[in-house]
């Protein structure tokens, strides 16, 4: 997204200016007027967490004040350059990925793994794919250390950090290399994007192809607006960064488990540089489940008050102001449980005992409360620039609240009693019942206190309707809040697929034991163990079958055998989605899959989702838009044969399809207004339709071409179409089971 | 039975038995309240040809709502004229649920007609038989066809019902004389659907023609003495800005914070901010006149506005504190809660505004008891209307006289309106004004008290003393 000086943007800005004015009235009002003597501690709590709360939005509208959008410069040419990858104990299949998209970085480099857990396997896998493997004797200062021990042994000039679980694009150094033509420059950051969409911290609708992610808003806004003061910071991954930068400041800071943040500071404070590239150069796995979004928040929690107790960027010499004031938003956010406590608290203390924590809530008080909350409301979600989805944000809120007041018991725990945990990735992050403990006790606290106040109401034990009304509403939000959280985290504790099956439309060739024909259908998701294959004509379960999937540039070959079926019937036609899973698939062969998959299928999938909405300001602001008229699409996932100029022919899908028209992706490339002429599979039928080039699209991708083609159908046969198109219906309803 | 239960049409019927039980099961809650025995008297009067005394100075037209109650009473007595207002309050909550669900959907004209029976004021003014549920049902009524001309867009049929609701915007005009307040409200609000002219020619000359005909042709039109007395009604009731307003919204609040999640209805917002603003304008006659006076019976007229823009708000809420969820249980489980809250809300108020007016049964027993055909009883409240309606049966030749002219003397020093048997004194409710305190030389010589009531009220404890000649 680029962040144009515009109107729109000079507008938010206003509203912001306008917000900060009238949340400071009210906070002068409230204090002035409004806090009940009577239960000083719940109206200060109260009045406390709201005050909090401004802080917290003051800070975040200066930091994103301006955010800036970057484009790549020339890259340097002839830099050493070192790739870390610092693992304790994360899964070898994972590391393996990583590692593999490590050696198809094109700027030349070294990749270095720098293992904690002293793994053999690790190492193995560090032989076999000719990479450097380091395992320090000493395992202190946690990934800090490690990551020195890295720095000890290296001699580039230029350090790239990944995660182990992070699977870099092949451009990752280009991208950001001709950014240290500054001299000055410390680190490039790039965002961290993750690819398994079905996370603990993502929430999708798949019919709007919207994603939201929970750092969205940081690495879209937050970073991008850090940029403009100078103050994006190191997020552990996905960086490059200058040697000599680190070497000025002693290496990677070592005093907090978030090393990423000190050691931003530390390069701050000295005078260095940062850069925020705001493309996805990675993809990585989100925490799945509860559980290692409970270990990475409590990791990033304890980091946050070590280094505001430790190495406060408020004192530290060297700093700007504006620095200051950007680590500062993002050093409190641990108090944020301390904020959300009490306003998940006030509701039930409320219906339970009728005590408010101000004077009176009546429409004296509504009329502050009313017009400051929804201005607040407006004012953030314009500077957050679409990213930010309030009520999604409180959702997670709601998850983090326990874990950030765990992280200060910690904190304050003896250091030899603390250990330190990575964000387990993976299949066995499951989500222990106790980690929802804290939001099933607001959910059945709140349920209660509603009951008994309404009760109490019916039966005129009290007076306090209108408070009870507005209390009852609160902790009913409240409520649903939690139950938001229990039930995704529950519904996550019980998916058991072993990775995350990445959307796709491959052709794949397939032959069912004992026969000879080779029949044609589409996988719809693939990872490198599996796919899932929809086809016309059913495919028995219990044979096995020999699968030939048609990648851009090359086929791979492998036997499978079916692990579930579904189908529909289209007429005569019967239409089939199978799940198959591999058996004979040889190293070699999977790791062409991940390379396939890591670099060209997620990036091709995430593309179709957009992760941002259209705020007021910009509806408000933007042109009309113009849209052209357009049938209704069907989801299709049909095979099709190309014919090719010099005979012989190629594979495709069509995407979608309406009477007017078809998406169909294949790796030819075509000339606008051509004419084509496509033979659809269906089974072992095949029915011809023809077209004409309207439009092409390319993913301008060398190791894996592929061209999306929109065809017009116009002159084609409407009884051809038709009947594909009833297929493809089809199709797209199996494709939702 | 399983149809019955999945079909939402069924569900509005469910509402309506409903509203049904609330009123019906507790219709003798109190003795008649002075404005009932008022507006039954005066349809009594005025269809028995006889002089109408109240009539002239009545903030309502003698031609809807006194005659209409009046027969009602000569059929079934009190709870006659009551039932008469829980049928129109039904037929005001069906009127709302189409309005709703013209202008939205079946969903929301469902939630709207049960959060309009879930508010206190609505079955409380049901079951009492004054002129409110009768102004309500034609307002919403009329509103109704309004709405329904809108949304059938162009043609005769649509002019002809805008005809239609425009006549019977009239008639709630000229049942309670608060009501055109709303009235150009709505014409903006139809110019704005429906264009200049239709509204012009089919609206607003319409009620134009009729007002002028009424004012000037029919009987007890509101005259000058109407003026005055809304004029001493505003000026007897006058309280500060704070208290207005806390008064007000004390009963609606809840409506209006629920229409303001209406407000983000992904559809219809907008719909629900034109509805929020049609609903204010008796809130705005309170806050500006600062006049007490019957504020919890008026904001029913906001209600049948706010009502729909609830319905949206409490939609929204349940989508939004399920968290968007595609669980429909889930979004059901918070509507459900959230109407829940309301339901307790208004049963809350309802039950205070049960208790808001003393129930006089034992000072109607008393003079059931102790009085006699022809006597005279002072009063120090506007109140006598209760007794006339209570024992005007059994005592027909008996006389209230107010207290301010009870005691007026001729030249001789003899008292006009002769001396009075029995002395009601109310003067810490209906009697405030001319306390008997006043008049203790006149009463503490000639009489001594004979009753002592005490009501334990929502809002307080006030009495009743009864004084007897000596």
């Amino acid at each position: 997204m680029k962040f144009e000086d515009s109107k729109a943007e000079r507008f938010r800005r206003l509203t912001a200016v306008f917000s900060v004015l009238v949340t400071l009235y009210y906070l002068y009002w409230r204090g002035t007027e409004t806090l009940n003597p009577n239960a000083i501690v719940l109206a200060w709590a109260l009045y406390g967490a709201e005050i909090f709360a401004a802080l917290v939005t003051f800070l975040f509208y200066f930091t994103v004040w301006k955010p800036v959008s970057r484009s790549s410069k020339e890259p340097l040419i002839g830099k050493t350059v070192d790739i870390f990858i610092p693992t304790l104990d994360e899964e070898l299949n994972i590391l393996r990925k990583t590692l593999l998209a490590c050696n198809n970085i094109k700027y030349p480099h070294r990749t270095v793994v720098l293992d904690d857990g002293d793994r053999p396997g690790v190492r193995s896998l560090c032989e076999e794919l000719k990479i450097t493997y380091l395992a320090r004797p000493e395992h202190d200062n946690a990934k800090a250390g490690n990551l020195n021990y890295g720095l000890e042994h290296s001699e580039a000039e230029f350090i790239g950090i990944f995660d182990a679980d992070h699977v870099p694009l092949p451009h990752f150094i280009d991208a950001l290399i001709g950014y240290f033509e500054d001299e000055k420059l410390a680190f490039a950051q790039a965002p961290q994007e993750f690819y398994n969409i079905d996370s603990f911290q993502h929430r999708v609708d798949h019919k709007k192809k919207y994603v939201w992610a929970e750092q969205n808003l940081f690495y879209s806004i937050i970073q991008p607006g850090r940029d403009h003061w100078n103050a994006a910071y190191f997020v552990g991954s996905c960086a490059l960064m200058r040697r000599k930068a680190l070497d000025n400041i002693g290496g990677f800071g070592v005093k907090s488990v978030t090393e990423d943040m000190l050691t931003s500071v530390k390069l701050h404070a000295k005078g260095w540089n940062s850069v925020y590239h705001n493309e996805h150069l990675a993809y990585g796995i989100a925490a799945e489940t509860l559980l290692p979004f409970h270990i990475q928040r409590v990791r990033w929690g304890l980091g946050g008050w070590q280094v505001f107790f430790k190495s406060n960027p408020l004192f530290i010499r060297g700093l700007s102001f504006s620095q200051r004031i950007c680590y500062l938003a993002s050093l409190i956010y641990p108090f944020e449980g301390f904020q959300k406590l009490v306003f998940y608290a006030i509701p039930p203390i409320t219906l339970f005992t009728g005590i408010l924590p101000m004077r009176a809530m009546d429409i004296n008080y509504l009329l502050h409360f009313v017009p400051y909350y929804a201005l607040s409301l407006f004012a953030f979600n314009e500077m957050g620039r679409g990213f930010g989805g309030v009520l999604m944000l409180e959702e997670f809120s709601m998850g983090k609240f326990a874990t950030y007041i765990k992280t200060l018991g910690v904190f304050l725990m003896p250091k030899r009693f603390r250990r330190f945990k990575v964000t387990p990735k993976g299949v066995s992050s499951l989500a222990p019942y106790r980690l929802i403990a804290p939001q099933v006790t607001v959910i059945i606290v709140s349920l209660i206190a509603i009951v008994w106040a309404l009760v109490q109401l019916v039966f005129q034990l009290r007076s306090d309707e209108f408070i009870i009304a507005v209390n009852s509403l609160w902790a009913l939000y409240n409520t649903g809040l939690g139950i938001a959280i229990v039930q995704y985290a529950r519904q996550k504790l019980f998916q058991r697929r072993s990775d995350f099956r990445i959307p796709d439309s491959v052709p794949v060739l397939y032959r069912i034991a004992d026969d000879i024909n080779l029949r044609l259908a589409v996988a719809n998701n693939l990872t490198k163990e599996g796919l899932s294959l929809l086809s016309v004509g059913m495919i028995p379960e219990e044979k096995p079958l020999e699968l030939e999937i048609v990648l851009p540039n090359s086929m791979i070959k492998v036997s499978g055998s079916s692990i579930h079926a579904e189908k529909v019937t289209s007429g005569k036609i019967e239409l089939c989605r199978s799940g198959f899973t591999f058996t004979d698939v040889s190293v070699e062969k999977q790791d062409m899959l991940s390379r396939y998959l890591y670099e060209s299928a997620v990036v091709k999938f995430l593309k179709e989702y957009s992760t941002r909405y259209e705020t007021y300001v910009e509806k408000s602001f933007s042109k009309p838009r113009e849209y052209k008229k357009r049938a209704n699409r069907t989801l299709a996932y049909l095979p099709v044969l190309i014919p090719e100029k010099e005979g012989g022919s190629s594979f495709g899908v069509i995407k979608d399809i309406s009477s007017s028209g078809y998406l169909l992706a294949s790796q030819r490339s075509f000339e606008v207004d051509e004419d084509i002429t496509v033979a659809t599979v269906l089974g072992s039928k095949t029915v011809s339709i023809k077209g004409r080039i309207a439009r092409v699209f390319s993913n301008e991708s060398d190791d894996y071409p592929l061209f999306l083609t929109g065809i017009d159908l116009s002159e084609s046969q409407p009884e051809d179409v038709d009947h594909i198109i009833s297929i493809a219906e089809k199709a797209e309803n199996l494709l939702k089971l | 039975m399983k149809d019955i239960l999945t079909s939402k049409k069924n569900y509005i019927w469910l509402i309506l038995l409903y509203g049904l039980f609330i009123t019906a099961v507790n219709i003798d809650f109190t003795a008649v309240f002075v404005d009932e025995a008022f507006h039954i008297n005066m349809g009594h009067q005025f269809l028995s040809g006889d002089l109408c005394p109240g009539c002239p100075f009545a903030t309502g037209s003698v031609l809807i709502h006194p005659v209409i109650v009046s027969l009602a009473d000569s059929i079934g007595g009190l709870r006659g004229a009551r039932g008469l207002n829980i049928l129109l309050g039904l037929a005001l909550v069906m009127c709302i649920y189409v309005t709703a669900k013209k202008m939205f959907d079946e969903k929301t004209g469902l939630i709207a007609a049960a959060l309009f029976l879930f508010s206190g004021q609505t079955p409380y003014l049901m079951k009492l038989a004054t002129y409110d549920m009768t102004a309500a049902f034609l307002l919403g009524c009329g509103f109704m066809l309004v709405i329904i001309s809108i949304e059938s867009g162009p043609g005769r049929k649509s002019c002809l019902i805008l005809l239609a609701g425009s006549v019977i915007l009239f008639l709630a005009s000229i049942t309670k004389y608060l009501i055109p307040v709303f009235i150009p409200p709505i014409l903006i609000y139809t110019w704005y659907r429906k264009g200049f002219v239709s509204t012009l020619v089919w609206s607003a000359i319409p009620i134009l023609a009729l007002a002028a005909l009424f004012y000037f042709f029919a009987p007890y039109a509101p005259h000058a003495e109407v003026m005055g007395q809304i004029r001493d009604v505003q000026v007897e009731s006058h309280i500060s800005f704070t208290r207005i307003a806390d008064w007000t919204f004390r009963w609606i609040s809840l409506a209006y914070l629920l229409s303001v999640f209406g407000f983000f209805h992904e559809k219809h917002g907008k719909s629900a901010v034109i509805l929020f603003l049609l609903s204010l304008p008796i809130v705005l006659v309170h806050l500006l006149t600062r006049a007490e006076q019957s504020v919890n019976k008026n904001v029913l007229y906001s209600l049948i506005f706010l009502a729909p823009a609830a319905a949206l708000g409490v939609d929204r809420i349940g989508s939004l504190f399920s968290m968007r969820s595609p669980s429909r249980a889930l979004r059901h489980f918070f509507t459900a809660a959230v109407l829940i809250v309301f339901w307790t809300y208004g049963i809350y108020n309802l039950r205070w505004l049960e208790k808001q007016y003393p129930d006089v049964r034992p000072m109607i027993d008393f003079f059931d008891r102790e009085g006699f055909d022809g006597m005279k009883v002072i009063m120090n409240g506007w109140d006598s209307d209760i007794y006339i309606y209570s024992l005007g049966s059994k005592y027909p030749n008996a006389k209230y006289i107010h207290i301010t002219e009870a005691f007026k003397t001729d030249d001789d020093g003899n008292y006009i309106n002769g001396s009075a048997d029995f002395i009601v004194c109310e003067d810490n409710y209906y009697g405030k004004m001319n306390p008997c305190s006043e008049y203790s030389e006149f009463i503490d010589d000639d009489y001594k008290m004979m009753e002592h009531f005490l009501f334990e009220l929502s809002w307080g404890r006030t009495d009743t003393r009864i004084f007897g000649r000596r």
